[in-house]
């Protein structure tokens, strides 16, 4: 059985750029937290 | 402050050296000569790794600790802490939310989604603009702040899709099952075989869109399983031709499990069918409602399809179970059941569609936050993964919205169409009953030409903004009503997911669970943490 190990109060791979006039925060990875969806039923 | 809205794993850096000073401990980045001195109390905890993540998080944006899972960090010479001058943001709304005898005061952008909670004594530093830099700077990274010199916060996160990735493959409409909620009211009555032109131009018509990179065929009905020659006929189609264009191709298929045949076992070995089933729990409460059209129960002839299939070596990536009057009231013997066989499951109400406007099965309001908490509350007693707590707290505690049902605007006509087997094709699966709602037909337009029709364009905007209860409601960056779901209930798209009521319910119950664990238990949590590894 496979239960994925996820915590989701962590955000892995945040990129982050501070400047003068902008604070940048992006997403490195397409999908979040290495999951996508639940296999059939990602939707409904 | 505490929040795990955008919270990361922060640890020391190697770059900090610390020396004893006359009123505590300074951290000093040798690098960039940045520097924090902590008082003795503050310098412990760094020193012992007690810190929260709004300590942390002070450290990290001045260089002096780090992202355990990304140094992608980039601090500009021209940035500088101090000189930002941060205010209250107009955007955001307040409310006091109660967590056993405490009460904290949550700050929500509702665009986002973002939140911060405070308590008593900092909500009225809050109120009378006495927080200092560092707080303001926590609320301003999440925005819930903003500052007078016009420093933006721009978060890059992944936005919905421009163009489909899967498509639901309705290859037949027939069904061996006449389940009561059936939101596209199959049955055995009526089935409807898709045809070979349909295939070639839906292949074709997939194939060829040159914006997605991976395409899924989604097998779906009616029952897929009553017409696997079809579905094999259509992955043969496609094995024929995908090398012509630069894709990669998954297939999945949901089925009922009433059909496991020889021929369906070999088509998903053979081109590695991802294969996800329905199922609502024990026998006792499957046999309530998927039922066949003499009204009897299926579920030992849906245990006997799932043995079979896990007997030839088929691994069944998780189940949707289906919740309404038949099993919500049984949230821990739903958990413990799909644990004892194995499973991950999905719960998630009955969408008010089909045979379900006339059966009114679907959860009343409130009962079904009631079974997702008692869910969530369990969720570390078992060993398969409840999707639905996944997806709900990643919407509540990150930014992150891969939820194509959870997020504003849905999937619906983005990374997701439907096709039927007339080849009429509809924005989402949902829809497939309903005829008002096709997109164009496959035989005689591109499925890429249908998204750009004006009433296409329209659908693909549909956000919380178009939707007068949503529009107002603190939660809407979080949450997304369901778009036939809507349909189904009220007649219009633009109203509020059917299920309101629970979602709100959902969303505050996760945040005051948060509190609870991370600020009110917290030396709890840790120990159950190591006990567990
Ligand atoms: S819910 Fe699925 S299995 Fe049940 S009648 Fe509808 S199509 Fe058939
Ligand atoms: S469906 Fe309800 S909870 Fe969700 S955004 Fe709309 S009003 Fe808010
Ligand atoms: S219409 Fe409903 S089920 Fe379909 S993608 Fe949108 S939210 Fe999901």
């Amino acid at each position: 059985m496979k239960k994925m190990a996820i915590k989701n109060d962590v955000v892995k791979n945040l990129k982050t750029k501070l400047t003068n006039n902008k604070v940048s925060i992006s997403f490195g990875n397409k999908i979040g937290l290495g999951y996508d969806g639940c296999g059939t039923h990602t939707h409904k | 402050m505490r929040s795990p809205w955008l919270s990361r794993e922060y640890e020391k850096s190697k770059d900090v050296t610390v020396k004893k000073v006359q009123n505590g401990y300074e951290l000093k980045n040798k690098k960039t000569s940045a520097s924090i001195v902590l008082n003795e109390e503050d310098y412990n905890k760094y020193e012992n790794d007690l810190m929260n993540e709004i300590e942390w998080e002070k450290l990290f944006y001045k260089g002096l600790a780090v992202d355990k899972n990304c140094k992608d960090l980039v601090i500009d010479n021209s940035f500088d802490i101090s000189k930002m001058e941060s205010l209250k943001s107009k955007k955001v709304e307040t409310f006091p939310l109660k967590v056993e005898n405490e009460t904290f005061h949550i700050l929500i952008n509702p665009d986002l989604g973002s939140w911060m909670s405070l308590t008593e004594e900092e909500y009225k530093r809050y109120e009378k603009n006495e927080l200092n830099q560092e707080e303001w700077f926590s609320l301003f990274i999440r925005g819930l702040a903003e500052d007078k010199n016009h420093t933006e916060v721009d978060f890059d996160f992944p936005i919905p899709a421009e163009y489909p990735s899967v498509i639901v493959v309705n290859i037949t409409t027939g069904c061996n099952l006449r389940c009561k909620y059936c939101f596209a009211d199959c049955g055995p009555f009526k089935g409807e075989d898709m045809t070979e032109d349909v295939m070639d131009a839906t292949i074709d018509s997939m194939l060829s869109m040159p914006q997605v990179k991976m395409i899924t065929f989604e097998f779906q009905g009616g029952e897929a399983s009553t017409n696997v020659p079809g579905m094999r006929k259509f992955i043969e189609k496609v094995e024929a031709v995908k090398s012509k264009y630069d894709k990669l191709v998954k297939y999945r298929t949901e089925i009922n499990c009433i059909l496991v045949t020889q021929e369906l076992i070999d088509l998903v070995k053979e081109f590695n069918v991802s294969v996800g089933v329905s199922l609502d729990g024990p026998k006792y409460m499957t046999d309530k409602t998927r039922v066949d059209i003499n009204g009897n129960g299926a579920y030992d002839r849906i245990a006997k399809g799932i043995k079979k299939l896990r007997e030839n070596g088929i691994y069944i990536d998780g189940a949707v179970c289906t919740i309404g009057q038949h099993n919500v009231m049984y949230p821990r013997q739903l958990m413990e059941y799909f644990d004892e066989i194995g499973m991950n499951f999905k719960p998630r109400p009955v969408n008010i569609l089909g045979r379900e406007k006339e059966n009114n099965l679907t959860t009343k309001p409130g009962e079904w936050a009631e079974c997702f908490k008692e869910m969530h509350q369990m969720r570390d007693e078992v060993d398969v993964e409840n999707f639905s707590v996944h997806i709900f707290e990643e919407n509540v505690y990150t930014p992150i919205r891969d939820y194509i049902c959870l997020r504003y605007p849905c999937g619906a006509a983005r990374e997701l169409v439907s096709v039927n087997p007339n080849g009429d094709v509809f924005p989402c699966d949902g829809f497939k009953g309903e005829k008002k709602f096709v997109m164009g037909n496959v035989l005689n337009e591109k499925i890429e030409d249908m998204l750009k029709k004006p009433e296409i364009i329209e659908l693909r905007k549909r956000t919380a903004k178009t939707i007068e209860k949503c529009s107002k409601c603190m939660f809407r960056g979080m949450c997304c009503s369901c778009c036939y779901s809507a349909y189904g209930k009220f007649g219009d798209i633009y109203r509020e997911d059917p299920h309101c009521t629970d979602r709100r319910q959902i969303y505050l119950y996760l945040m005051q669970s948060w509190l609870k664990d991370h600020v009110l238990h917290k030396g709890e949590q840790n120990e159950k943490q190591s006990i567990h590894s």
